[in-house]
């Protein structure tokens, strides 16, 4: 291989690919510091008081803010914790909520295609997979600590990631086998007509609930409890460490409700099939019923007291992983007999 | 490219499965594994078994590292403790390796691919590979797959067996009882004069 | 009788039927919620599923179907374990109502090991074959774990588990390596592979033990027997009775189906290992024995003696061996029944007891317990005029119609040992001094077991003997 070979395989496929890459992760991590702003503002909306307003005009260069102060801190090593393996925790997290992004088709571009990094036949495995894997970044985390409370939190989320992974893999089982196909575009196009959200709706409020539990949110929470406690996993990181762990679990947000509109909300598609609609680009319809889903994680968050842990693992385990079972069956006998 | 790859990955695996047996703090060791089972991922994905490669990812690494690692952290095992009997029994040990290392090069010189195994691949018949492996599971493997869903079975039946303890004087919440309350039987509403409170 | 089942489902029907009947049985359980499971609860439907299970085998049409088969050799034996998992539910009632503990598992786990021996013996793939012989033997460790709250139980579990994994592991790399070497993992397809080999495969052959050695654990022969005798006497003896025969039963079955079937072009790869393994169990079952106090830990030895004695029937790769283990393991089934019928009325002051010592002057204070256990004895030792005479004198013929010398020669000494310690037995019970009487037998069921295996073995020789012989002869023709 000469250097013009190289040249142009550096040119013709890598750059593409690395441009791919930079169009999708600089835009999340934006959004990721906007969804911290967004969040304070709504709930702060939600109790009557103004959120931050100090730093910029309504305070939106507050997530700078933030990131610099981060940034500059400190970073601490507990004594006794096990130095590399505490290192790689918040990388770990980081990093699968970036990966997770490679097959998520986010709308359409001028020619009709899917904007997708990867438009690979398994895409919806891969995310599952993806987000299966999210679980060490925080068992890790709290066992390199070597904090009794950060064990306590990680053990905690550990145990409900997995209780609820298993309902969304028999909720994402109904969408398969009534879309017939993995392929995230496949399933998007599929929901032309009617979205799953209509014809699966029971599914779709158990896979927004369980996707509250999968990114530890309130009302599920509880394993960053801060009053009993303290933070959970990763109440020994400072500075950047802790704001990956940060970044990480917004980016993990946006990823799900990316799932829920994909899966449920018909992706980039517009609610009606009309011409105005058409009108409007399928990235802007993309965005904004992202948008609609996590407004939907806030006001959960502002709403709800949080749950016990058994009653958090008794709704997973005693009641989501029996209707979810219950409705594979029926989807899979629909798809067989109904049509 | 994809040589590279699969020597890189089946490397990785190797190394990092010698590294699961020579670590010694346990939790190292199921962290290599868990390397091991991801190297292993790979591998199949190399080998066109995507669908295979991805639900290796999400049972073994998700599921299953999770739960080892789970009671590896809470029993805090000692290695070095269990390593007490390692000297007495080492002879014994490097017998029965040097005799499975034998085996093992006599195997890897007489290995033949049989011509029947490397048209089996159901790459080149159209259908995905998900299909494929749906195909055949439900109709000549059929049998497999049923009795595979009865050992599972027996598992779950033999873990419940064994665990499960009924302790008495545990307060357990029922919600159906919770939210079945009326407000006539819990709440009474009293007009009160005032000064003078209730008896 | 099963024509209302459509016809791809027919050969499946008794399996199907006692794997269904077992998961409704589940259920049941479930919905039917009468404080503790009563004993007519579970041990009933138990046992009339067996039995229904019994009726569909025998009515069974014979076909193939991908990975499993049905056919003479696997019908006879498949009634053979199930007559014999029928006999082990009526022996447990008694002592299940002495000792309830988790009896309504005890009776699934008991289905659920038959679904898995059943596979075993109509597989024609190694891949069925080893989820039979896995669901068979899970629910075995559970089994022997069932009375959790015991030391010796939860010992036996724990030990028959971790064994008993590593020899599926070993079993399951087997069968890896003869899939790569031959490519194919069913029987039929292995024997036109093995025919085509040009050169010998040194991969197959590793395959081969590794697969022979996972089997040689399940059989409990030496030298992979060491489970054995704890599981034997730590396991609820309920359990231990079970143990004794039913999978005895499947283990050997599916043995000879692989080796005669699927290996039929490898007999000069797996016979050395057979007369090994033979050897070893035939005198380890002899010695081992000497010395144990415990009547369970006895029998657990006696088994281990007896399998050798079938195994060196499998190793000379003739039909005729094929005859001699069948009608060995009739007798087997039958002494085992009996004498762990008798263990299982083995109560003093209201408990259990299995030490030897304990039997002492049973003659006396309870003669027919006495004179089974007696015969029982006699009879595994080998002693003319009983069952076990019999069956042994076959297996020597076979041996010797082989040129297998040597190996009839250890046979011969391990007997004459192991008589010793059959013969122990019954020294203890009829010439020891009295120490204090057992309790009267208090179940109809287990006393009349006892008493039909006892005069069966006693009268063997004059009537069912000679049509025993000629069934085994004229059937051994139809494995294949």
């Amino acid at each position: 291989m000469d250097i013009a070979n190289l040249l142009s395989f550096g040119l013709n496929t890598l750059l593409p690919i690395l441009a791919g890459v930079l169009l999708i992760s600089i835009p999340l991590m934006i959004s990721v510091a906007y969804l911290t702003l967004a969040e304070r503002k709504v709930i702060a909306a939600m109790q009557l008081r103004k959120g931050p307003n100090i730093v910029g005009p309504f305070g939106l260069f507050q997530p700078f803010a933030d990131a610099i102060k981060m940034i500059t801190k400190e970073t601490i090593v507990p004594s006794g914790a096990n130095r590399l393996l505490f290192m790689l925790a918040p990388m770990m997290t980081f990093i699968l909520a970036m990966v997770a992004w490679a097959v998520i088709p986010v709308g359409l571009d001028f020619n009709g295609n899917p904007l997708v990094l990867a438009d690979i036949n398994l895409g919806i495995l891969y995310l599952f997979a993806v987000s299966s894997l999210g679980v060490y970044g925080i068992i890790v985390a709290g066992w390199a600590s070597n904090s009794t409370y950060a064990f306590l939190g990680a053990l905690r989320s550990a145990a409900q990631m997995v209780s609820y992974e298993v309902s969304i893999g028999f909720i994402i089982v109904t969408v398969v086998l009534l879309n017939g196909s993995m392929n995230l575009t496949d399933i998007v196009n599929a929901q032309k007509d009617y979205w799953n959200a209509l014809l699966l709706f029971p599914m779709f409020i158990l896979f927004f609930i369980s996707a509250l539990a999968e990114t530890n949110r309130s009302p599920f929470d509880l394993p960053e409890g801060e009053s009993e406690i303290v933070a959970g996993y990763f109440v020994e990181y400072s500075s950047m460490s802790f704001g990956l762990f940060f970044l990480g679990e917004y980016a993990n947000m946006i990823l799900m409700s990316a799932m829920t509109v994909l899966l449920f909300l018909g992706g980039w598609l517009p609610p009606l099939d009309i011409a105005a609609f058409h009108a409007i680009p399928a990235l802007i319809w993309f965005l904004f019923k992202v948008a609609m889903v996590l407004f939907c994680f806030l006001w959960v968050r502002a709403t709800m007291p949080r749950y016990r842990y058994d009653q958090l693992m008794r709704l997973g385990w005693k009641v989501f992983l029996p209707l979810s079972l219950a409705m594979v069956v029926l989807t899979a006998a629909y798809v067989v007999y109904g049509r | 490219m994809v040589e590279f790859l699969f020597y890189i990955f089946a490397g990785l695996m190797v190394l990092s499965a010698i590294v699961v047996v020579t670590a010694r703090n346990p939790v190292h060791s199921v962290l290599w594994l868990i390397v091991a089972f991801l190297n292993a991922s790979g591998v199949f994905m190399l080998a066109g078994a995507e669908f295979l490669a991805l639900i290796l990812a999400i049972v073994y690494v998700g599921a299953v590292a999770v739960l080892f690692l789970f009671v590896v952290m809470m029993l805090d095992v000692d290695f070095e403790q269990l390593r007490g009997n390692f000297k007495k029994n080492l002879p014994a040990g490097v017998a029965l390796g040097i005799l499975l290392m034998v085996e093992l090069v006599m195997l890897s010189l007489s290995w033949r691919v049989v011509p029947a195994v490397t048209t089996a691949s159901s790459s080149d018949t159209g259908v995905t590979n998900t299909e494929a492996l749906g195909r055949v599971l439900y109709t000549d493997y059929i049998v497999a797959f049923q009795g595979a869903g009865l050992v599972l079975l027996v598992a779950m039946i033999g873990a419940i067996v064994l665990t499960l303890r009924k302790r008495d004087g545990v307060r357990k919440q029922n919600i159906g009882v919770q939210v079945g309350r009326k407000i006539s039987e819990t709440l009474e509403i009293r007009s009160v004069k005032s000064g003078e409170g209730i008896s | 009788m099963l024509s209302f089942l459509p016809p791809a489902l027919l050969p499946y029907a008794p399996i199907l039927f006692l794997a269904t009947a077992t998961l409704l049985l589940l259920v049941a359980r479930v919905v039917v919620k009468n404080g503790s499971a009563s004993l007519p609860m579970t041990a009933l439907p138990t046992s009339l599923i067996i039995a229904v299970t019994i009726a569909l085998v025998y009515a069974q049409p014979f076909v193939n179907v991908p990975m499993l088969t049905a056919d003479a050799f696997g019908q006879t034996f498949t009634l053979l374990m199930l007559s014999a998992a029928l006999c082990a539910v009526f022996l447990s009632v008694a002592y299940e109502q002495a000792e309830p503990t988790r009896q309504f598992e005890f009776y699934i786990l008991l289905l659920l090991a038959s679904v898995g021996m059943m596979l075993m013996l109509s597989a024609t793939d190694l891949l069925s074959l080893y989820i039979g012989i896995e669901l068979q033997s899970l629910s075995l460790y559970v089994l022997a774990a069932l009375r959790r709250d015991t030391l010796k139980s939860t010992e036996a579990g724990l030990k028959y588990f971790v064994l008993g994994a590593l020899s599926s592991g070993l079993l399951l790399y087997g069968i890896s390596l003869v899939y790569g070497a031959l490519g194919t993992t069913d029987y039929s397809t292995m024997v036109i592979a093995s025919q085509q080999l040009t050169a010998p495969s040194p991969m197959l052959v590793v395959g081969i033990v590794f697969i022979l050695c996972g089997i040689a654990f399940k059989l409990s022969a030496a030298p992979f027997h060491m489970w054995t005798p704890d599981v034997y006497q730590g396991a609820p003896t309920s359990v231990t009775a079970f143990f004794a025969v039913a999978p005895k039963v499947a283990a050997v079955g599916a043995l000879l189906r692989l080796l005669y079937v699927g290996f039929a072009e490898n007999a000069d790869m797996w016979q050395q290992i057979m007369i090994v393994l033979a050897a070893l169990s035939m005198l380890v079952g002899a010695f081992g024995a000497l010395r144990q106090q415990n009547i369970k830990r006895l029998l657990a030895y006696s088994s281990i003696g007896h399998i050798g004695f079938m195994l060196m029937a499998i190793s000379v790769n003739k039909d005729a061996g094929i005859a001699a283990v069948l009608f060995y393991l009739l007798v087997y089934a039958v002494m085992n029944v009996g004498a762990f019928g008798c263990v299982l009325s083995m109560r003093k002051n209201g408990q259990y007891v299995d030490s030897i010592r304990d039997l002492a002057g049973v003659s006396k204070t309870n003669p027919l317990f006495a004179y089974s256990l007696a015969i029982f004895m006699l009879s595994m030792a080998g002693i003319p005029i009983f069952a076990g005479f019999l069956s042994k004198l076959y297996v020597f013929q076979v041996v010797l119609d082989a040129k297998l010398y040597t190996l009839a020669v250890i046979g011969v000494l391990s007997s004459v040992v192991a008589a010793a310690y059959y013969l122990r037995v019954c020294k203890v019970m009829f010439f020891d001094a009295n120490e204090s009487a057992l309790d009267a037998s208090p179940c109809p069921v287990t006393k009349t077991i006892v008493v039909v295996a006892a005069v069966a073995n006693t009268v063997f020789i004059v009537y069912p003997a000679q049509q025993v012989f000629a069934f085994c002869e004229r059937w051994v023709s139809t494995l294949q």
